[in-house]
């Protein structure tokens, strides 16, 4: 179904062509009855492959057929000798097969059957049919697959495998599979023994060199690009709290983790009070199955005076202070730069300080590329988010211009790095959060923003308050004036909000506003200069709140 | 050496708009004729087939052009004595005609038509002890069948019910198939394919697991799959494909990053990939049609809101209504 063109043909040359099909469906059909003669009367033998044989050759997709034939091996009352002399034969018949369908996944499972069944493979030979697959199109992946499954059933040691790899990439950079399968055969042969990273550090280095080779050699082509991200960038983060909130009346813990949870996860927590392990019950803040905020309601209410809760979930733990009249305190985790990316030792930092300079000057070359770009912009967030951040910014923007189809990718790449400076610069203990004027367009990180009473995020370009507001508890004033906002479903049920400023964005009917009507404490929500503000009033008179329009 | 970007150009003489009638069309006499070449050659896959054309043709609003009774009888004689379904009677069984045949049914509401029960032990004795799924009984392993596996419970009522499967282990098998690049590959250690991306963030979003996700990694490494011609390529390096702009299209919808590629300038070039004189959508421009295109490229116009179309869900590949019908809730990301 791949690949066909369709050539215009004249109606002679249509008739000959039907008539061809027209005998040729007719040989089909008759093969095809004589085999499933064969599998109804359950004969398997010679014939039954012959028959098989003559459709799989040409249609190796037919899946019952190759089912028929791994019967035969494996039903055959012959002497093993015999059987392991048909399955070499099934093995020549199916490299013959693989040269016309490279890609059938029937026929490569067929040769996985075969080499598990034969008493002594031959994993050599079956490595050279790879090397020769390969090398007619080093992008196969049904063969990279059978690779690796020789390779794990011979024991074949990783390292001539990494060996292979360099091959390959030094005749051809541009070589996706080849860098994938780096991806994971030097974390297994290289392992890091500190926590977080992926590669031992002397590997990592030298492996940003042969990637920066392969960029510098040719580079438009993405394999590398991507291959270089993923070298310095970090898997996912470790979990962690990053707060915790306790209130005497009523009485709750409410703890944030960096990574969401199931309710099962939490049965398991611990609560102390001044040392003493506390019962109660675990809610989610809302239906999903995995949650980062998670409230605990004590059977017994929380004590006066002067006490120290502490939370272990997940493997985690923190603890809380409470002064004598205080009747709730907040404690947030502590964030540093580290909190969005990996730490660079020195060694490190040197190196990704000259490939910032290599890259500064490949992009003079180049200006128009991308891919240099984008790098510029990861390698300065892995050496200084902070530092660079103007510079990062203005990289961004170019390639919104450079590369438009992607545009709204790089301006939610630039939404994310602003928040996360943000938040390593914050006072999260305050509880308020000012966000204007971040030409943001998605607001991320949301779990470690959950403690807010006060959230403004004016002179944006929010389009929606989607689903992630969703997580504010205690959050009193909500300010997104000046957006570009058309949907605020998000809103719905904020059980603290008092005030709601939306000015300047582009409501456009009183529908999309019923969901505050769930909010139940609700008192003034402003509209003004929004599509909707238009509208009659009488439109507006059900809703509980005062309106601004 | 350099590389130059494998790509497409549209010739002059393309199509203007969405051809929807020639569709309807080329799908609803596609095997009409049982002597038909093509329509023979793949009887091995016919139930699939099925489900294409009949997808397709509820997408468009012409369900009613097909024979109802007909289908389901069919349907029916491809339940083999195993509990699961072959693509035509007298083949073999595997799990991707088991989710096939249920897709076609539930698109009916008539799943009371076959032995349910039977299928759903078929499917469950399909998983391995670390959580894949084999396709059949011959044992080969693919994240592919983990998507038939979750996908065919949730649709038949029975993943949140009295699983038959060890759920777990099913999403700790997909997530041990990520990738550097936030890709899933067919089993731990392949390269990512977008086909394999759509199957693992679907079944990870049926169980509404998406968390695992690395959404902005992934994302990103979807959104790059765009070309210049606006179509979606299936890995770095390959063909724009109307089918893997459906696979890529999806994923992103899931994974709330939808807005990261031109929408226009795919629609351009599924528009370009109609055949106006036949009917039905090829590969790309200029090449033969088949009713797996015309499906996976009527979906993409559908899910980027194609006006006269319904409405798609892009996890099941069917249409939202009979979804909602199921009460069938997956889990979507926002920005
Ligand atoms: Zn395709």
């Amino acid at each position: 179904m791949h690949g066909r063109v369709k050539v215009k043909t004249s109606a002679e040359q249509q008739e000959e062509k039907r008539k061809e099909r027209q005998s040729k469906l007719k040989i089909f059909r008759k093969v095809i009855n004589a085999f499933f003669n064969k599998v109804s009367k359950e004969e398997y033998d010679n014939d039954g492959l012959e028959i098989t044989k003559q459709i799989l050759a040409s249609n190796s997709d037919y899946s019952s057929m190759w089912n028929y034939r791994k019967k035969c091996f494996a039903n055959s009352e012959k002497p093993k000798s015999e059987i392991e002399a048909m399955l070499n034969s099934e093995l020549t018949f199916i490299e013959s097969c693989l040269r016309n369908n490279p890609k059938s996944y029937g026929c490569w499972h067929q040769r996985c059957f075969v080499l598990l069944k034969l008493k002594t493979p031959d994993w050599k030979r079956e490595l050279q049919l790879c090397n020769l697959f390969l090398q007619f199109d080093d992008r196969n992946f049904h063969c990279w697959d059978y690779r690796r499954f020789v390779c794990s059933h011979s024991n074949h040691p990783l390292k001539d495998e990494i060996d292979y790899t360099n091959k390959l990439i030094e005749s051809n950079f541009s070589n996706y599979s080849s860098w994938h399968y780096r991806s994971k055969l030097l974390p297994e042969v290289y392992p890091d023994s500190s926590v977080g990273n992926k590669i031992a550090e002397r590997k990592l280095l030298e492996e940003l060199e042969l990637v920066q080779n392969a960029f510098f050699t040719d580079p438009n082509d993405q394999s590398a690009w991507f291959y270089h991200k993923w070298l310095l960038g970090r898997g996912h983060p470790m979990q962690s709290i990053l707060s915790l909130h306790v209130s005497r009346f009523p009485s709750t813990l409410t703890c944030t983790l960096r990574k969401p949870i199931k309710e099962e996860d939490c049965q398991q927590a611990l609560v102390r009070v001044n040392g003493t392990v506390i019962s109660g019950k675990w809610k989610p803040h809302s239906s999903a199955c995995y949650m980062n905020t998670w409230t605990f309601t004590p059977h017994e209410k929380i004590g006066t005076g002067l006490i120290s809760v502490s939370c272990q979930v997940d493997g985690v733990e923190t603890q809380i202070t409470m002064e004598i009249d205080d009747n709730e305190a907040l404690c947030c985790a502590k964030n540093t730069i580290e909190t969005f990316c990996e730490s660079s030792s020195d060694a490190k930092l040197l190196v990704l300080e000259e490939e910032l300079n290599s890259c500064r000057e490949l992009n003079e070359l180049e200006p128009d590329n991308k891919w240099v770009v984008l790098t510029l912009v990861f390698l300065m967030k892995a050496i200084d988010p902070i530092r660079f951040f103007s510079e990062m910014k203005e990289l961004l923007k170019s390639l919104c211009i450079i590369d438009s189809k992607r545009s709204c990718y790089y301006q939610d790449l630039h939404s994310k790095y602003a928040v996360e400076n943000w938040i390593i610069c914050a006072d999260l203990q305050s509880r308020k959060a000012d966000l204007r004027n971040k030409g943001i367009t998605r607001l991320c990180h949301v779990e470690f923003l959950v403690g807010l009473t006060h959230l403004d995020l004016s002179h944006n370009k929010l389009k929606a308050l989607g689903s992630t507001f969703l997580v504010f508890p205690w959050l009193q004033e909500l300010k997104a004036d000046d957006n570009e906002i058309t949907e605020i479903d998000g809103l719905k049920a904020l059980p603290s909000l008092i005030t709601l400023s939306l000015n300047s964005n582009a409501l456009s009917s009183v529908e999309l506003l019923s969901c505050l009507s769930t909010c139940p404490n609700l008192q003034h929500v402003s509209l003004k200069s929004n599509p909707v503000s238009s509208c009659e009033k009488d439109y507006f008179k059900n809703f509980p709140f005062r309106l601004t329009l | 050496m350099g590389t130059i970007v494998k790509d497409v150009t549209f010739k002059n003489d393309i199509p203007k708009g969405f051809l929807s009638d020639t569709h309807v069309s080329y799908i609803s006499t596609y095997g009409k004729d049982k002597d038909d070449y093509e329509y023979c050659m793949t009887e091995y896959l016919r139930l699939s087939g099925i489900y294409w054309g009949l997808t397709t043709l509820d997408l468009l609003n012409n369900l009613d052009k097909l024979d109802k009774a007909e289908i389901i009888s069919f349907v029916v004689s491809c339940q083999t004595d195993e509990g699961g379904f072959s693509p035509s009677p007298r083949h073999d069984c595997s799990i991707l005609y088991t989710l096939s045949a249920i897709q076609v049914l539930c698109t009916y509401d008539q799943l009371d038509a076959i032995d349910v029960n039977k299928a759903i032990k078929y499917i469950a004795s399909l998983q391995n002890e670390d959580g894949s799924f084999c396709g059949d009984v011959w044992g080969e392993v693919d994240t592919r069948f983990s998507f038939c596996a979750v996908a065919s419970l949730a649709l038949v009522g029975r993943l949140w019910t009295d699983c038959p499967i060890n759920t777990k282990h099913c999403v700790e098998f997909i997530v041990s198939c990520m990738n550097f690049d936030g890709g899933f590959g067919c089993r731990p250690g392949s390269e990512t394919h977008s086909g394999q991306v759509y199957c693992c963030v679907g079944a990870l979003s049926i169980l509404h697991e998406l968390h695992h996700i690395d959404a902005d990694l992934l994302g990103w490494w979807l959104c790059e799959r765009q070309l210049p011609s606006g179509g979606l390529n299936g890995r770095p390096e390959k063909l724009p494909d109307v089918c893997y702009s459906w696979w890529v299209l999806s994923s992103l919808a899931v994974i709330g990053k939808m807005h990261w590629i031109d929408q226009e300038s795919l629609k351009s070039f599924i528009i370009a990939s109609q055949d106006p004189e036949t009917g039905g959508i090829a590969d790309r421009p200029g090449d033969m049609v088949d009713p797996f295109h015309t499906l996976f490229g009527v979906a993409g116009l559908s899910l980027m809101g194609q006006t006269n179309l319904k409405k798609i869900n892009p996890v099941f590949c069917m249409p939202q209504y009979v979804i909602d019908r199921l009460a069938i809730n997956v889990e979507i990301l926002t920005i």
